[in-house]
């Protein structure tokens, strides 16, 4: 007989999904074959809802709850939520750059802009030996950069640059390793 | 589904006990996706500690685009392959339409041990499912224990939905046979 239920037909019947359940009904009816096929089928079915073999210590949500620290920053999205990259400062200048900086910028104006050997002779008279010392070392550097044909504004502007470049640098460092740091793959 | 979303929000607002539901919820559905891809014993529980971990640090990117148990089982499955791959242990190479990639019925005859009977069909079916590829012993169990349609174990297992349908056909006919053989042989 070619009409028997095929292996598909019988799984779909027990599925509950065969579309033309009615001329499969109206075979089983008929056919001891397939009856056997659907009752072996059927005790496979009811095997397969048995629970497997397998389960998770009693405490499984302590020890889990356990490992996630306190304060876990819970990987919300960097993009279209409130993420904990805005809560903290991005950029954290080191002092000694900032200190850097300006003293750098300040000895470049000071070199362009300021008669310094007026300022040693009027600090001198007021007994500031220090600043009048420091005005005539300052000087000095600004009489040799003159003698080569250097313009002290020119210095101003690489020392400005060259500043400019460090801070923008620790910037991206700075948002790298907070992104880094809420990021997680799967 | 607006449950789900709930629960979500309270975790995701720092709430721990919500996130201890949410483990109740589902630890079920994990262990029987690391029970069904890992074999070894040991590294089962650890690996299912690792899955609640990557899901409670990965909730905040969770955009209800599935069931919120689907994505967690998707990410038992993702954990289970890493973990194979890592332990460079064989993962899905035993695909493919052959049916002699199945391993060959046991031969119940020569194990005096096991008394065979009606009462020990689940033991006896319980060790033909384990024989079975991972790939295929999984999507029986997400389907008949875990009640998930056939797009839903797709999305977990990144496959078409129609593989997943052709390839629990297959199981379970290769099941009904391997207990066939024991009834016609009156073991059962
Ligand atoms: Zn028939």
């Amino acid at each position: 007989m070619s009409d028997h239920l095929t292996d598909d037909q019988i799984q779909q019947l027990l599925d509950g999904s065969l579309a033309d359940s009615n001329l499969v009904a109206s075979h089983l009816d008929h056919c001891p074959i397939c009856q056997n096929e659907v009752a072996n089928y059927q005790a496979l079915f009811v095997g397969l809802k048995e629970e497997v073999d397998f389960s998770l210590s009693v405490n499984f949500a302590d020890t889990v709850l356990d490992k996630i620290p306190e304060n876990s920053a819970l990987s919300a999205d960097p993009v279209t939520s409130a993420s904990p990259v805005f809560s903290t400062p991005i950029i954290k200048f080191s002092d000694g750059l900032i200190g850097f900086s300006a003293i750098a910028i300040m000895v470049a104006v000071g070199l362009y802009f300021l008669d310094l050997l007026a300022i040693g002779t009027a600090t001198r008279l007021w007994g500031l030996e220090m600043l009048a010392s420091s005005a005539a070392a300052l000087n000095v550097v600004k009489q040799f950069l003159s003698n080569y044909g250097i313009n002290p504004l020119m210095v101003l502007f690489i020392v400005v640059t060259l500043s400019a470049i460090v801070v923008i640098d620790q910037i991206v460092v700075g948002m790298k390793k907070q992104r880094r740091s809420v990021t997680y793959s799967i | 589904m607006t449950e789900s979303n709930a629960l979500v929000q309270k975790i995701l607002a720092g709430d721990k006990s919500a996130f201890r539901t949410l483990i109740s919820d589902n630890q079920r559905l994990v262990g029987h996706v690391v029970y069904r891809m890992v074999k070894s014993e040991s590294d089962r529980e650890d690996l299912c500690q690792e899955v609640f971990i990557k899901v409670y640090n990965n909730l905040g990117r969770f955009r209800f685009e599935s069931k919120l148990s689907t994505w967690i089982a998707r990410i038992a499955h993702n954990s289970c392959l890493n973990f194979l791959e890592k332990k460079k242990l064989p993962l899905y190479d035993d695909l493919g339409d052959d049916e002699t990639q199945f391993e060959p019925v046991a031969d119940t005859r020569y194990q005096p041990d096991i008394i065979l009977s009606k009462n020990n069909l689940s033991a006896i079916l319980k060790r033909e499912i384990d024989k079975l590829p991972a790939l295929y012993k999984t999507i029986v169990t997400l389907f008949h224990l875990d009640e998930m349609s056939y797009a839903e174990i797709g999305q977990t297992m990144k496959l078409p939905e129609g593989t997943v349908k052709s390839y629990l056909f297959r199981a379970r006919k290769v099941l009904k046979e391997r207990l066939q053989t024991g009834y016609d042989r009156g073991d059962l």
